[in-house]
């Protein structure tokens, strides 16, 4: 890991296209300025990998919590869904 | 295990996203796609939504579509084409929560193409705790799409009180 000191004020590049500007320091709190393309996502660490958690643990649900989730939904809702289902499967 | 597996197959259907088009009268080929939970489905070009920057953790996964079981209704999966097994079970945000109104970054709205939140549709991932087999929602990564351009994108709110783990219902 590369280690750099900055002031408030001082920059740092990162490639061509990412600058990042230390705006402030106070006490134990550091403001950055970060300047990214948009196509660069940047995210807080700790709320990227909690819902990069939650996505994993969707993406895998067992059968039986498929289940338990109808039953969680008939005890929530009575409502229809808002897409509108056009295009039936047609059967093999 | 396999018995609602198989339930949901034969009740499955693909949602389109097609604007102005005639039932029936589709262009393109279908791509036959087989998942575990679904079976096999057939995915139009208008059934496909793009996420150009995938979602956080299945970053590589680009294009989906969603499926919607009629039995689990008003739940629907958006599943990764290129791995279908990969399928998020999603609900219109606002039946999570009838006054969701994140606040969106242009950043995110113009991922998807649209300029403003009305042009695009909010959904949030749920989740079954299996611990206490409640269901929730993440309303803090919500997804948007954008059915007009059929682009996708998961939004992450830093500065918001939404919960990522918002509780619908137990079972």
């Amino acid at each position: 890991m590369l280690v750099v000191s900055r002031k408030p004020g001082e920059r740092l590049r990162i490639g061509e296209s990412i600058e990042v500007t230390i705006l402030a320091v106070r006490g134990e709190q550091v403001s950055l300025g970060i300047s990214a393309p948009r196509e660069v996502p940047i995210h807080r660490q700790e709320l990227f990998e909690r819902i990069r958690r939650e996505n994993c643990r969707a993406a895998t649900l067992k059968p039986e919590e498929i289940s338990a989730m109808g039953a969680c939904l008939r005890a929530a809702f009575g409502e229809p869904t808002e897409i509108t289902i056009t295009t039936p499967k047609p059967a093999q | 295990m396999s018995a609602p597996a198989e339930r949901l197959a034969s009740t499955c259907a693909v949602v389109s996203f097609a604007t102005g088009g005639e039932p029936g009268g589709r262009d393109g080929v279908p791509r036959m796609l087989e998942s575990r939970r679904f079976g096999w489905l057939e995915v139009y070009p208008d059934q496909v939504l793009l996420f150009p920057h995938g979602l956080l953790g299945f970053e590589e996964l680009r294009e989906f579509c969603i499926v919607a079981p009629e039995a689990l209704q008003p739940l629907t999966f958006l599943v990764a084409c290129d791995v279908p097994d990969v399928a998020f079970p999603i609900l219109p945000a606002h039946s999570c929560l009838a006054d969701y109104s994140p606040q969106l970054s242009m950043d995110a709205l113009e991922t998807v193409g649209a300029v403003g939140v009305g042009e695009v549709k909010l959904l949030a991932i749920c989740a079954v705790a299996s611990d206490t087999m409640t269901l929730h929602a993440n309303l803090r990564g919500p997804i948007l799409i954008n059915p007009t351009t059929r682009r996708g994108y998961q939004a992450v709110l830093h500065e918001s009180a939404y919960s990522l783990r918002h509780l619908l219902g137990a079972a």
